[in-house]
């Protein structure tokens, strides 16, 4: 790592990652997307240009805002997870988290990308991948892709600093978050096909 | 006036003016239709990049659009494509209607139908990827019905086909930074698992194809026709541009064995899983994994009459999913769950519906006479040359799927009730009976039907 420091963003990422699998509450899941989002700003602001780092975080927030606002509306039950789900769970995380640090270096080295860009990352790829694989709710399946691309981004714009690509990156983050809403409010309202 | 403007910038300003028109449907359904036979004609017989002189005005009809440095091209070998598209989207926003489905469909067809004649489009490559994303995006108020929660089939449709951008977008990164040493083979494999991935996962290629027929479970059957008619052969198209625009993959010792081998392996599962189902929903999706894997196979022989065949092989492909869509709309809307135990003896109650739903799944079988037959006949003859035990198998998958089309064919047409009714309206008959004679002529007259639209086959990919 080029900056010890940076082991803490890191840290905080991987802890909300996981703070996500032992919730159910709507709140404390969004503000834990939200302490990622703020903790990959941290890294990449160090990197990349301070208005391109700020440009992700922004079109990250909003679309956190944006499903917010939904989910808000309409989620209220909250069901408890048991104990068993709950060690499946931070049991698979922890294998995921472990195989990627595994893999960091020798991927950084590859792509010529900061170790810590790629442990972050691969951390949220990895967190991604997981969660759309065992969850069934719309909001969370959202979320996890916006989690999955976001994470995907930190490398790809690393490398690839064409404005009109991260653009129509944002534009799809915005959608994504847009059409994950539109799924939400669709559940909940009355009407004939 | 560009030919990216008329294709992309056109349909997709329409396609938002139509939104704010949703009530007003009959309006909607006959711009849409207008709009769409307008632009197939234009496409059918204007030449791309030539001049109209009108009195001392000259307009050229341009064929590359710049934005933000980088373009956007549609000259005329995108005049197939693009004819096809807006003829079957003409039918399909004909169909609106008759359907009974909401009239929202059509602002949103224009728009999937833009953003994917973008993605076909664009230069680079690595742009396409995110077109595409874009326009699955877009697709999303279409598979969803108020007041119910999306169904698994609709949330894994997202999620697989949410997948590929990244990889396509990686993949075709790491390409970009071979190209400058293509020596490195170790990067390249890499680069190819990361887009062949990508691919599958578009294409829904095994094994990634089981969010298929649960999506046509959870969506109307209407809707399912249009979304796996389009984005599988634009993806496919795309895929086709790819290869046909890298010498050394095309030329690689690995890609037709691969492409066989995973195209023997749709053909052969999808006929067994089509062997043991019950529903004609999940058959329609089932159909059409058999059509992504029988034109994997096509683009596996490397021939430029594989390619051609493949070029129309789409024709009977989406005038049977089309006919198929309509006659389970018809059964849906009249309250028939379209499995084998609802609709025994149906054939008694909805004559001309029953019959377009055993015609349409004959011919994507290649039932000897029917739309399909012609292609499917080509292709078994050129892979029987190439390899006769491949060929043996691939027509172990048809009759398989024959088998279940058949097993359908004896419920359907069981003497349930005395009598004969009429449950479908006029409108669904002469629709339905249109649909079935296009597929027989197709199937009795394919010189005529290849030759009408041999003038848009100048510019196919060239796949070795």
């Amino acid at each position: 790592m080029d900056h010890w420091i940076n082991i803490l963003p890191i840290l905080i990422l991987s802890a909300a990652c996981i703070f996500i699998f032992i919730t159910n509450d709507w709140r404390r899941i969004l503000i834990a997307y939200l302490v990622i989002y703020i903790s990959a700003f941290v890294i990449i602001a160090q990197y990349w240009s301070f208005t391109f780092s700020l440009v992700k975080l922004i079109t990250g927030l909003m679309s956190l805002v944006v499903m917010g606002i939904s989910i808000n509306r309409y989620y209220t039950v909250h069901e408890k997870k048991v104990k068993s789900e709950l060690v499946f769970r931070l049991i698979a995380l922890c294998l995921i988290f472990i195989l990627v640090a595994f893999m960091v270096y020798s991927i950084s080295n590859y792509l010529s990308i900061a170790l810590e860009i790629v442990l972050a990352a691969l951390l949220l790829i990895g967190f991604g991948i997981f969660q759309l694989g065992i969850t069934h709710e719309p909001y969370k399946i959202f979320l996890a892709i916006l989690v999955l691309f976001f994470g995907f981004e930190l490398i790809f714009s690393a490398n690839e600093s064409s404005l009109l690509v991260n653009g129509l990156l944002a534009v799809v983050t915005m959608l994504i978050a847009l059409m994950g809403s539109y799924m939400i409010i669709n559940e909940f309202e009355t009407g004939d096909e | 006036m560009s030919t990216p403007v008329i294709y992309i910038v056109f349909p997709f300003v329409l396609s938002l003016l139509l939104y704010f028109l949703q009530k007003r449907t009959r309006l909607i359904i006959a711009i849409g239709i207008t709009a769409s036979i307008l632009l197939m004609l234009f496409a059918f017989l204007q030449n791309f990049g030539a001049v109209w002189k009108i009195g001392p005005i000259s307009i050229e009809i341009k064929t590359t659009l710049a934005i933000f440095g980088r373009s956007f091209t549609l000259g005329n070998q995108d005049k197939f494509f693009l004819a096809f598209v807006y003829f079957f989207a003409a039918l399909w926003f004909g169909g609106t209607h008759i359907a009974q489905i909401s009239s929202r469909f059509i602002p949103f067809g224009f728009a999937i139908i833009a953003v994917l004649t973008a993605a076909l489009a664009v230069e680079p490559f690595l742009y396409s990827a995110i077109l595409v994303e874009i326009a699955i995006l877009v697709s999303i108020p279409l598979l969803l019905t108020p007041g119910n929660p999306p169904g698994r089939g609709v949330l894994r449709f997202i999620v697989y086909q949410s997948l590929a951008m990244p990889l396509i977008l990686f993949g075709g990164w790491l390409l970009g930074g071979i190209q400058a040493s293509p020596s490195d083979t170790a990067r390249l494999l890499q680069a190819v698992l990361f887009l062949g991935i990508g691919f599958a996962l578009w294409l829904a290629i095994f094994p990634f194809q089981s969010w298929i027929p649960q999506l046509t479970m959870d969506i109307h059957p209407f809707v399912s026709g249009f979304i796996l008619g389009m984005f599988p052969i634009v993806t496919m198209l795309i895929m086709l541009d790819f290869i046909s625009g890298l010498v050394w993959l095309r030329e690689s010792q690995y890609l037709q064995p691969v492409l066989t081998l995973v195209g023997t392996i749709m053909v052969v599962s999808t006929g067994v899983w089509a062997a043991i189902e019950k529903d004609g929903r999940r058959l329609l999706g089932y159909a059409v994994l058999l059509e992504s894997g029988l034109a994997i196979l096509a683009v596996s022989l490397q021939s430029q009459i594989s390619v051609m065949t493949l070029f129309v092989s789409f024709f009977p492909r989406m005038a049977a999913l089309a006919l198929m869509a309509l006659s389970l709309s018809i059964f849906i809307n009249n309250g028939t769950i379209p499995d084998m135990y609802h609709l025994s003896g149906m054939i008694r109650k909805f004559p001309f519906a029953s019959s377009g739903l055993i015609v349409s799944l004959l011919s994507v079988v290649g039932f000897p006479l029917l739309g399909a037959f012609p292609v499917r006949l080509a292709l078994l003859e050129q892979l029987a040359v190439l390899n006769p035990i491949i060929a043996v198998w691939v027509l172990l998958g048809l009759v398989t799927f024959l088998y279940s089309v058949l097993r359908l064919l004896m419920q359907i047409s069981k003497p349930e009730s005395e009598g004969w009714l009429r449950g479908e309206t006029i409108g669904q008959i002469i629709f339905l009976v249109i649909g079935i004679l296009v597929l027989i002529s197709i199937g009795v007259f394919p010189n005529f039907f290849s030759g009408q639209i041999s003038s848009l086959f100048l510019n196919l990919p060239i796949l070795r």
